[in-house]
């Protein structure tokens, strides 16, 4: 999966690096601001015993 | 099998066979990389929960707390009558020389602990009345207002102000409990050592141990002094505030 995504992007190594490094990047956001905050009301919903 | 080919030099060439990965390794491969990027995203989310987030609402609490009075005021403590009403702002310079919050009405996680910061058990008094004024917050995560309760000891003071009254209050001791010990909050607070009718308590409660919350911390603090909004703030606490 990941090798397959390497392959796929263009350019030269170090150019391969910084979009790798992007992609994480993007990914790690979407998670921090998106999926995350989402999640935490999923896995944790509000109760009156734990502070 | 691998064919060996030698060329007129005497150079031998190995002529490997490709060999092609089954459908079953394929599938494997897929699934070990599943299961760690699954990994990572715990870990991540760990890291989320108990270092991104408590930062971020911890700073979003307090300055809120700071800014609070400039934009809208606090509700006067005989009309406090709803979930939510922002009553009080609260100084605990054991907890950091810049460490605020706003007191708010009823404890429910949303939109009071988790938003707000600290909140108000509804059957208890108001802070300066005779009896119990109990206030719960988070240990950790959503801000983590009371994360450093066990570090109070002897000298500390609290500072409540609201809108017509400053309370200082003093520490008294700080004892574990379990969730059901729900006497700590009472008028004259259970397991305090030397507690008496007609005392005006502080009660400060949060989870302990962190991340496992199978019991309850407990600080209690007796009124030592107040004094009128229209005397500015008491002076120990500005020359607290004024080092910054």
């Amino acid at each position: 999966m990941y090798s397959w995504l390497w392959r796929k992007l263009p350019g030269t190594l170090l150019l391969k690096l910084v979009q790798a490094i992007l992609l994480s990047g993007v990914a790690l956001a979407v998670m921090y601001f998106f999926v995350f905050p989402w999640l935490d009301v999923v896995i944790f919903p509000e109760t009156e015993t734990q502070i | 099998m691998s064919d060996i080919q030698e060329l007129a030099d005497g150079t031998r060439i190995i002529w490997a066979p490709i060999v092609r990965p089954k459908r079953f390794a394929f599938l494997t491969q897929i699934l070990g990389e599943l299961l760690l990027t699954a990994g990572v995203v715990l870990m991540l989310f760990v890291g989320y929960k108990t270092l991104f987030q408590d930062n971020l609402v911890g700073n979003q609490q307090s300055d809120f707390a700071k800014t609070y009075t400039e934009r809208d005021g606090f509700v006067a403590l005989d009309a406090v009558s709803k979930d939510a009403d922002i009553f009080a702002r609260m100084y605990v310079p054991r907890f950091g020389e810049s460490w605020t919050r706003l007191v708010a009405e009823g404890t429910r996680w949303h939109p009071v602990l988790n938003e707000i910061g600290i909140g108000h058990y509804v059957n208890t008094v108001m802070p300066g009345e005779v009896g119990n004024f109990a206030i719960a917050a988070h240990r950790r995560g959503f801000g983590g207002a009371f994360r450093d309760i066990d570090k109070l000891t002897t000298g500390d003071r609290v500072y409540i102000e609201t809108k017509d009254t400053w309370f200082i209050f003093k520490f008294l001791e700080t004892e574990v409990v379990l969730p059901t010990d729900v006497g700590v909050i009472a008028p004259v607070p259970e397991k305090l050592d030397g507690s008496k009718p007609g005392s005006r308590y502080l009660t400060m409660t949060s989870c302990t141990p962190i991340f496992v919350n199978t019991e309850r911390i407990i600080s209690w603090f007796e009124l030592e002094q107040s004094q009128s909004t229209a005397e500015g703030m008491p002076r120990d606490l500005k020359i607290i505030l004024g080092s910054r």
